[in-house]
């Protein structure tokens, strides 16, 4: 069966069998990428970026910037950008034509015909796509941080990644995650996107919107699942650590907050660009791509200070709402009301002067000081796995340090190829 | 007017409030996010930059509750030192005079 993903195209996977991949990179250039650019080529390969099968050509840049699609006039919000120096270019020898093995940490990782060369006006993209040219927009600064050329071409792996543990069961790419759907049976599958350890106006996003999916289906067996979605990519110093925002999300399953039945946690590779609008919209492709029905987005979605408005996102989703196989679920924000004794939506209750809003400052603080909170407001269990985390992977602390970025295991490693 | 006053929320587990209740000091917490006990110390603007100055990890937090957060364990284990020791909240300059030495 074709398993049709966003822009109404197949999703194929492009990786190499085992067999081939030793004879196809010999004798090519090897040239290294960083950590963005193997997450991209990621996404490419296994179908969380489709229709794309490779990185953009200038066209496809103009029209995203311009249109928010590609050259063909399918959606499309973020350019997928491969970038390298002039020197880099001359030392290889690089020209159009040519095919290159893409290395990870000096292992080969895929190859890339090489379709097109370019440069692009990098303040143009950030105005286009950040709505501001400022460097303090981590997305601008991304963007300005690409070298001066950018290549154009597919990609391809020559080997699987290994996902390293912990991080393993949570790597289900497309069609993986497809078929995990259909054996659940659920026939609504909703989003959420997350870079944080769950306290309970998190989980009560989740099961607000799963009430929403739900919506007029039949309740005799279970139809609907919440996907909770980490993003891993790029840390920040002060961020939850990666084991501990996926392995809390998954405690919420396992602790019987949610079940088997309605629950499942995964990851996707991507370096955030906090382009609030843009990125909801480009959020919307990656799920569709992974099978899902259902997006939620809350307020200021992906954004970042004060670039966006709370509701900007909403809109702008709304304009391609008839091109996008997914359906958006909005999400008010969730507090505790000491009035109403339980966490209520800003939409239900009226005790207005009495409400507790979650802070996820304050609750970081309260993490950061290791005294447990009322269950009410953070699980237990997800309590204790954080400390537990923060031992076992975070030297000491469940935020990043510098010593967890020196240190830490990297999520994935690219295997040697068999000779 | 009262010049605004922006608190650092030292938070009170068992064992705290334990030590609390032997110096006397139990009606020194206050309650807030579902019963979460806290003791508050308050610092005035020139104290709240002072702070953020000498332990760059804190954070104020503009947005929600204009509160000092994220200042590091054993700083909030001194402060709380401080608080028992003078039986009193009012603490934060003598506590910056020290730390700042
Ligand atoms: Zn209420």
């Amino acid at each position: 069966m074709a398993e049709i993903g966003h822009g109404g195209k197949e999703i194929r996977e492009r990786i190499l069998a085992p067999e081939e991949a030793a004879a196809r990179v010999r004798g090519l250039p090897r040239v290294p990428v960083r950590s963005q650019i193997a997450n991209e080529i990621i996404d490419i390969a296994y179908g969380w970026f489709c229709p794309l099968e490779g990185f953009m050509g200038k066209e496809d840049v103009d029209a995203v910037c311009s249109r928010m699609r590609l050259k063909d006039g399918t959606v499309w919000s973020i350019p997928i950008l491969f970038d390298l120096s002039k020197e880099e270019l001359a030392d290889h020898g690089i020209k159009k034509g040519d095919t290159l093995c893409l290395t990870y940490h000096d292992r080969p990782m895929a190859v890339m015909e090489v379709r097109e060369i370019y440069s692009y006006d990098k303040a143009a993209i950030c105005q286009a796509v950040y709505g501001t040219t400022e460097e303090k927009h981590p997305g601008c600064a991304r963007t300005y941080a690409y070298k001066d050329v950018f290549l154009a071409g597919p990609v391809t792996l020559v080997t699987r990644p290994v996902i390293n543990p912990p991080f393993d069961p949570y790597f289900i790419p497309p069609l993986e995650m497809r078929k995990r759907f259909r054996e659940k049976g659920w026939q609504r599958i909703v989003a959420h996107q997350t870079r944080n350890v769950p306290h309970t106006g998190h989980e009560w996003l989740m099961k607000g919107a799963w009430f929403q999916t739900y919506a007029e289906l039949p309740i005799e067996k279970p139809l609907v699942g919440v996907l909770v979605n980490a993003i891993i990519g790029e840390k920040r110093k002060g961020d939850y650590i990666d084991e501990a925002i996926i392995l809390t999300q998954d405690e919420l399953r396992k602790a019987g907050y949610f079940g088997d039945h309605n629950h499942m946690t995964s990851l996707t590779f991507w370096d955030m660009r906090y382009a609030g609008p843009r990125e909801a919209v480009f959020h919307a492709i990656l799920r569709t791509n992974l099978g899902l029905t259902h997006h939620m987005f809350g307020r200021d979605h992906a954004g970042v200070g004060t670039y966006y408005g709370p509701y900007d996102a909403h809109r702008l989703l709304a304009t391609v709402q008839d091109e996008l196989a997914i359906t958006p679920v909005y999400s008010m924000n969730w507090l505790y009301c000491p009035h109403c004794g339980e966490i209520t939506s800003e939409g239900l209750c009226n005790h207005r002067d009495e409400w507790q809003k979650f802070s996820g400052t304050v609750i970081r603080s309260i993490v950061q000081d290791g005294v447990k909170p009322p269950r009410l407001i953070f699980r237990p269990e997800v309590f204790d796995l954080v400390m537990e985390c923060a031992e076992k992977y975070g030297f000491g602390s469940p935020f990043v340090t510098d010593e967890y970025l020196a240190k830490r295991t990297p999520v994935f490693t690219i295997p040697a190829l068999e000779a | 007017m009262a010049e605004e006053r922006y608190p650092i929320n030292i938070w009170v587990n068992e064992e705290r409030y334990e030590k609390l209740k032997a110096a006397g000091l139990a009606d020194l917490c206050e309650e807030m996010l579902a019963g979460m006990k806290v003791i508050r110390v308050h610092a005035d603007e020139a104290q709240k930059d002072a702070i953020l100055r000498l332990f760059p990890t804190a954070k104020f937090d503009s947005a929600t509750t204009k509160s000092i957060e994220l200042l590091p364990r054993e700083v909030k284990d001194r402060i709380f030192d401080k608080v028992v020791e003078r039986k009193s909240v009012e603490i934060l300059g003598e506590f910056l005079q020290e730390a700042s030495r």
